[in-house]
């Protein structure tokens, strides 16, 4: 459908857009072409400015002094400061406003004599969903997609790691989407010391052709070791 | 705080100015907890998508231009559409005019004067909209109901919801322009 030419229809989708009344998957297909077509974006934007105001009506309410303290923390204290990689893909994530928890928990064996550590990463979403839980090994990763990942025909999800050491982030292998595991086989330079971070962007089908994520950081990552 | 006031905090919010950010909190969050709550009606969703709004106005604040509108729209928008991605996650009960009532500042909003003429061009173009067109766009907007909800609070055919909330936001604009 021609959206761009249609300036009835444009108005029709950027009113029920504004008002809440578009919902769900339509919602985010129109999100994309607000970002695609300005002309679009100035219909949304005029809607916002008419109806916006409304707000005024509803009694002012103090949210708990909690809300400021996590947003301190969730802004300064990740080892995001400390990386240019962060700085950079930081801005990128906030656009989709999307955060990944990436949490590493140490799980010993129970043969006491040859201790074997496992590592398990999650991969959550800001409503704390997982997607993907990921079993790494020194040189191995096993990732196992859950039903809440959302399938995409055109793209692929792409898994990052981001070294230590701030050098470029290395790819990692494609994750599945669907719900059976899948075992990545990670490039030489995968070392579990050197890695600093993970992150999950959108690419083409087939993953980034230039060897550097291309598309939106969808997810990033704080490591807290239990 | 006013709009100017709040469009400089924006800009030191975008070089990194964490005591801006915190003046900018104290002065918005308010009015975006309101409008948070009136979608999700649960208090610690609200304060979730409310965190997630600010972490966005950290992240976004260089992309903001006053030509989109005022700071306090934009923020506005930013809280309602993370309130409303979050509702298809939220289990709410049927909204009562007890909740509505609760909702409503009956001393008038002390907080934020946004443009007091264009909110008075609002309310006066609202208030000649037919009950039932007002009360459907409002039901919607404030509260995130969908199509159905209304229908289902308003105990009217869904069609002519729909209908009715097209024709009322068609006069709005038509009133709004003049």
């Amino acid at each position: 459908m021609n959206y761009h030419h249609n300036d009835e229809l444009i108005e029709g989708l950027a009113q029920r857009y504004v008002t809440g009344l578009m919902r769900g998957q339509a919602r985010a297909r129109f999100r994309s072409l607000v970002s695609e077509y300005p002309r679009i974006a100035q219909q949304v934007t005029l809607w916002e400015q008419h109806l916006n105001g409304l707000a005024d009506q509803l009694k002012p309410m103090q949210p708990q002094p909690k809300v400021w303290q996590n947003i301190q923390q969730r802004l300064f204290t990740t080892t995001r400061t400390s990386n240019p990689f962060w700085r950079i893909f930081g801005g990128l994530a906030a656009v989709t406003a999307a955060v990944l928890l990436i949490v590493v928990i140490q799980l010993q064996t129970q043969i006491p004599e040859v201790p074997v550590v496992d590592r398990i990463a999650l991969i959550k979403d800001e409503q704390q969903l997982t997607l993907w839980v990921l079993n790494v090994k020194p040189d191995s990763i096993k990732v196992t997609p859950q039903p809440n990942v959302e399938a995409r025909n055109d793209k692929d999800y792409e898994l990052w790691m981001l070294p230590k050491d701030g050098s470029a982030p290395v790819s990692l292998g494609l994750l599945p989407e669907s719900s059976t595991a899948k075992a990545l086989d990670p490039p030489a330079e995968f070392q579990l010391a050197q890695v600093g971070a993970l992150a999950v962007s959108l690419e083409p089908t087939g993953g980034s052709t230039t060897g550097a994520p291309t598309g939106p950081v969808l997810y990033t990552t704080d490591i807290i070791t239990l | 705080m006013t709009e100017y006031q709040l469009s400089k905090d924006l800009h030191r919010i975008a070089l990194g100015d964490n005591s801006a950010f915190e003046r900018f909190y104290q002065a918005t969050s308010p009015r975006l907890m309101s409008v948070s709550y009136a979608i999700l009606r649960e208090r610690t969703l609200a304060e979730e998508a409310l965190q997630d709004t600010y972490l966005k106005i950290w992240h976004a604040a260089s992309d903001y231009r006053s030509d989109a509108g005022s700071v306090m729209c934009w923020i506005t928008s930013m809280v309602r559409y993370r309130a409303i991605d979050m509702l298809r996650h939220a289990r709410r009960q049927p909204l009562t005019s007890q909740d509505i009532e609760q909702l409503l500042d009956q001393q008038g909003g002390d907080a934020l004067p946004v443009t007091a003429a264009d909110t008075d061009k609002l309310e006066h173009c609202m208030s000649d909209l037919d009950g039932t067109q007002r009360q459907s766009i409002h039901l919607a907007f404030l509260y995130g109901l969908s199509h159905r909800e209304v229908s289902d609070y308003l105990g009217e055919a869904l069609g002519s919801i729909k209908s009715w909330i097209r024709r009322g936001l068609e006069s709005l604009k038509r009133c709004l322009q003049s």
